[in-house]
């Protein structure tokens, strides 16, 4: 622990750094998200000048750095400005020398708290900030309220730039002092991680055949059978197929979205999916 | 008519380009793009009352995962104008925004698939360490990629009204957008299989294994998944594999 003290009262990272990760992230957010890494982008686009900063003799953990931060992220915009917080401190701690602070303790830490983050953070944006002054205000829109038709974006607005830079800036503290004494288990972070991909990838990817077999008195819908017998089995095979596929031929990711583009059209185009 | 086309273009663009996207978020309520596109044609008071009863069908509706249930923006930007310019009575502005709202989704498919695209040119600028290129690469390029993709549509819709726009629609086959949508489906495994390959030492894929068919069976919300996850990795850490030695980091 003392080192850890000792690292603790160095910084590199200054409030402005920190302000304008923030910007570039609620700039950037949902601009470059794609269907295979979602917000990842985005992410780097916020982490790049301050990794840059922070890495900045290191070149090689520079490049390390990026490629974990454009990897696959999504989480909800506002509640999950956390994780950028936490990042950045815990790549603070890790340039200036901290071993105990991993690579996988980081994507670890990213990935098992965009999911629950993205669950909360959506149900409270969405329904209650952004529904119950629509509620409020439209009926008095209707009837010809000009300044009623912004209300509810005022109010969304204000909420989430607000809401947004307080967990920011915590998660930035946090980082910095409590949380660094749970890392001293990187195991417990990877198997989180590992699961939590196991819940997200059960949620995200959607796959199911809409196969029909019909014999003289009944009709069997396969996906029916194959739900009674393992549910999701199918999203289940893409995700093991895609993992093996990487893992043996090496990451060739445009190849990997074209052949998902064209089975999945050919297969829609034979009524199977 | 051409100028206000580009502005409703511009206008949708705006809001859903999603730059800023809690400013982006807030404005493409239909409620707050009846005003501005009330302002374009110079009739405020009736581009408010045709967004406030178009929102009146989006009210609720979570936007889960960045999945757009309906483009109620897009709904917005082809039925205003079009009621606006031909006075349509209310009940049949609403009738015409619905069919756009979900040509949207279409277009919001797109998007993440081109972007797709931006994905593997950066890795090839982290590879090279350009990491300005990079930054253009994750903002301003999708961006203005997006414009693009938003603004066309629009503005042809606004100019030479929307059946133009239905016609061209009748014609891509109905396989091929839901194609589309299927692989847009399937295509977030990508992005988990990589996460699995860049952490997961092979011994730690049974809790990748429990996590996937636990959440299929019970459903349950994303911070209950967390508390699993924290339990069985504490339960993990209770036994020491010989394996493990060296790992721990």
């Amino acid at each position: 622990m003392s080192q850890n003290e000792v690292v603790e009262k160095k910084t590199v990272v200054t409030k402005k750094d920190l302000v304008f990760a923030w910007l570039k992230w609620c700039l950037a957010v949902e601009v470059p998200v794609s269907f295979d890494r979602m917000q990842a982008l985005a992410f780097g686009f916020s982490m790049n000048k301050v990794m840059r900063k922070l890495y900045k003799d290191q070149p090689e953990e520079l490049k390390a750095a990026m490629t974990r931060h454009t990897s696959m992220f999504n989480t909800n915009c506002d509640w999950g400005s956390i994780i950028h917080g936490i990042t950045i401190s815990l790549e603070e701690q890790r340039a200036l020398g901290n071993s105990d602070i991993t690579p996988e303790v980081i994507q670890s830490l990213k990935i098992g708290l965009m999911g629950p983050l993205a669950g909360i953070g959506d149900s409270v944006d969405q329904g209650i900030v952004a529904t119950i002054p629509l509620a409020i205000f439209v009926p008095m829109a209707l009837d010809g309220n000009v300044i009623a038709a912004f209300m509810p974006a005022l109010i969304y607005i204000a909420w989430s730039y607000g809401w947004s830079w307080f967990l920011f800036n915590k998660g930035y503290n946090l980082g910095k002092n409590a949380v660094l004494e749970i890392l001293h288990s990187g195991r417990i972070k990877k198997v989180v991680g590992i699961f939590m991909i196991g819940c997200l990838s059960a949620s995200y990817v959607k796959v199911s055949t809409i196969l029909t077999f019909t014999n003289s008195n009944a009709t069997v819908k396969v996906q029916d059978l194959i739900n009674s017998i393992l549910p999701n089995f199918l999203p289940f095979i893409v995700v093991s197929a895609m993992y093996l596929y990487i893992v043996k031929r090496g990451p060739k990711y445009l190849r990997l979205i074209l052949y998902t583009m064209v089975i999945a059209i050919v297969l829609t185009y034979f009524k199977i999916i | 008519m051409v100028v206000q086309a580009v502005f409703v273009g511009l206008l949708y663009w705006l809001a859903i380009g999603r730059a800023n996207y809690y400013i982006s978020f807030a404005i493409r309520k239909p409620v707050v793009m009846g005003v501005f596109i009330g302002l374009i044609f110079g009739n405020v008071q009736a581009g408010l009352l045709y967004g406030a009863t178009i929102q009146l069908m989006y009210m609720g509706g979570i936007e889960a995962g960045g999945n757009i249930p309906s483009d109620q923006a897009l709904a917005s930007c082809i039925a205003i104008p079009a009621a606006i310019i031909n006075n349509l009575d209310v009940g049949t502005a609403v009738a015409l925004a619905v069919p756009f709202g979900v040509l949207g989704v279409l277009l919001n498919n797109v998007r993440r698939t081109i972007n797709s695209f931006y994905n593997t040119k950066a890795d090839q600028f982290v590879e090279a360490a350009e990491y300005d290129k990079l930054s253009t690469f994750s903002f301003l390029l999708p961006w203005l990629t997006n414009g693009v993709l938003y603004f066309t549509p629009v503005f042809i819709a606004t100019l030479f009204g929307p059946s133009v726009v239905q016609s061209f629609i009748a014609i891509i086959p109905n396989w091929l957008m839901s194609g589309l949508t299927n692989a847009g489906n399937m295509l977030p495994a990508l992005g988990f299989a990589l996460t699995l390959v860049v952490m997961g030492k092979k011994q730690y894929l049974p809790f990748f294994v429990i996590g996937f068919f636990a959440f299929s069976v019970l459903g349950f919300s994303m911070l209950t998944g967390a508390i699993f996850a924290l339990c069985f990795a504490m339960i993990a850490s209770l036994y020491r594999l010989n394996s493990d030695e060296g790992d721990a980091a």
